[in-house]
């Protein structure tokens, strides 16, 4: 009875643990990327790729992408919706949607865009703590606030 | 777990069950002050989530201490703010004893009446917040409440953002 309590729990805390580790990962994106804070959320070997964005596997990959990034994205709000985690054991997997209003730089212009994105993720447990083992990035739309994204959303194949 | 002795090993779990509970109290309690918001800005309601000497702070909105001074403001509010939504994402929430601190984000599409004329407009909102539990039950101690942008809808928010200093 309390060994399988104790499953429950660890089940629980484990899944709340990954929510936080994504939210934490979104607050640094908002803060301009910081490749330090960044980086040691990830395991050495991750992968983080995007069709739009590129791909990059490993911490050291991920760290330099994240350091061009601010560059591009000078504002941006990374809204994480719609979690779905699933552990087992010391790994799990995660999907999410993200809605991102952000202000890019555009040949020295800054435009208010929205983005609308989906997260499809793998995490592992390392010494009692969660990382990110995989982020991958579908983009369904990213359209100035001013105008339409009737004729440019996109879904996952 | 770190003992096989059954009394440690209960008393361990139910600190991390109260943990958990915590967290789920924490996040139903600002819900609902959201909530409060949404269906009319309700002073009577929303103070009781504060404890009596709560703060409610935002640079635009004014500086509220305890709940009297809370209760006063949403209750005055509803007639510039007839409609609004608030959608509360990414709580990062930390539990210690008795007191908690936790951030959010939210996105506020709303209805504001400025002059006698309605306008819709879109906030984006960043909260430092503090609680405590007082007798087994989860208050509002404070609500530190940044606009990163205060928009009309369809405009652009370039220019206007605004974040927090670093380390906040």
């Amino acid at each position: 009875m309390t060994e399988e309590l104790a499953k429950t729990v660890a089940r629980l805390e484990a899944i709340e643990d990954i929510k936080r580790l994504k939210h934490t990962y979104m607050e640094y994106c908002d803060q301009g990327y910081p490749p330090a804070k960044l980086g040691p959320l990830f395991t050495d070997d991750a992968v983080w790729t995007s069709e739009i964005f590129g791909r990059y596997e490993g911490r050291a990959a991920i760290e330099t992408f994240f350091g061009g990034v601010s560059a591009d994205i000078v504002f941006a709000a990374h809204l994480a919706l719609n979690g779905i985690i699933d552990v087992d054991g010391d790994r799990a997997s995660g999907q999410w949607r993200l809605l991102m209003p952000c202000t890019l730089s555009e040949e020295g212009t800054n435009v208010s865009r929205w983005m609308l994105g989906e997260y499809d993720e793998t995490y592992e447990r390392h010494g009692g703590e969660w990382y990110f083992s995989k982020i991958d990035v579908f983009m369904n739309f990213n359209v100035r606030a001013d105008e339409s994204w009737a004729d440019s959303a996109s879904m996952r194949i | 777990m770190k003992s096989t002795d059954g009394q440690t090993v209960v008393s361990d779990l139910e600190q991390r069950v109260d943990r958990l509970r915590s967290i789920q109290d924490i996040i139903a309690l600002k819900h609902r002050y959201w909530r409060y918001n949404d269906t009319g800005l309700l002073g009577d309601r929303i103070a009781p989530l504060f404890t009596e000497d709560g703060v409610w702070s935002n640079a635009e909105l004014g500086h509220y201490v305890g709940r009297d001074a809370i209760r006063a403001f949403f209750n005055g509010a509803s007639q510039g703010l007839p409609f609004c939504a608030h959608v509360g994402m990414n709580p990062v929430i930390d539990i210690a004893g008795k007191r908690a601190t936790a951030k959010w984000r939210a996105l506020l599409p709303g209805t504001f009446v400025d002059d006698g004329v309605a306008n819709s407009r879109l906030i984006l909102i960043d909260y430092l917040d503090e609680f405590e539990r007082i007798d087994a039950r989860w208050y509002i101690r404070k609500l530190d409440i940044l606009f990163n942008f205060n928009v009309g809808f369809g405009a652009a928010w370039a220019g206007t953002e605004k974040i927090r200093a670093a380390g906040q």
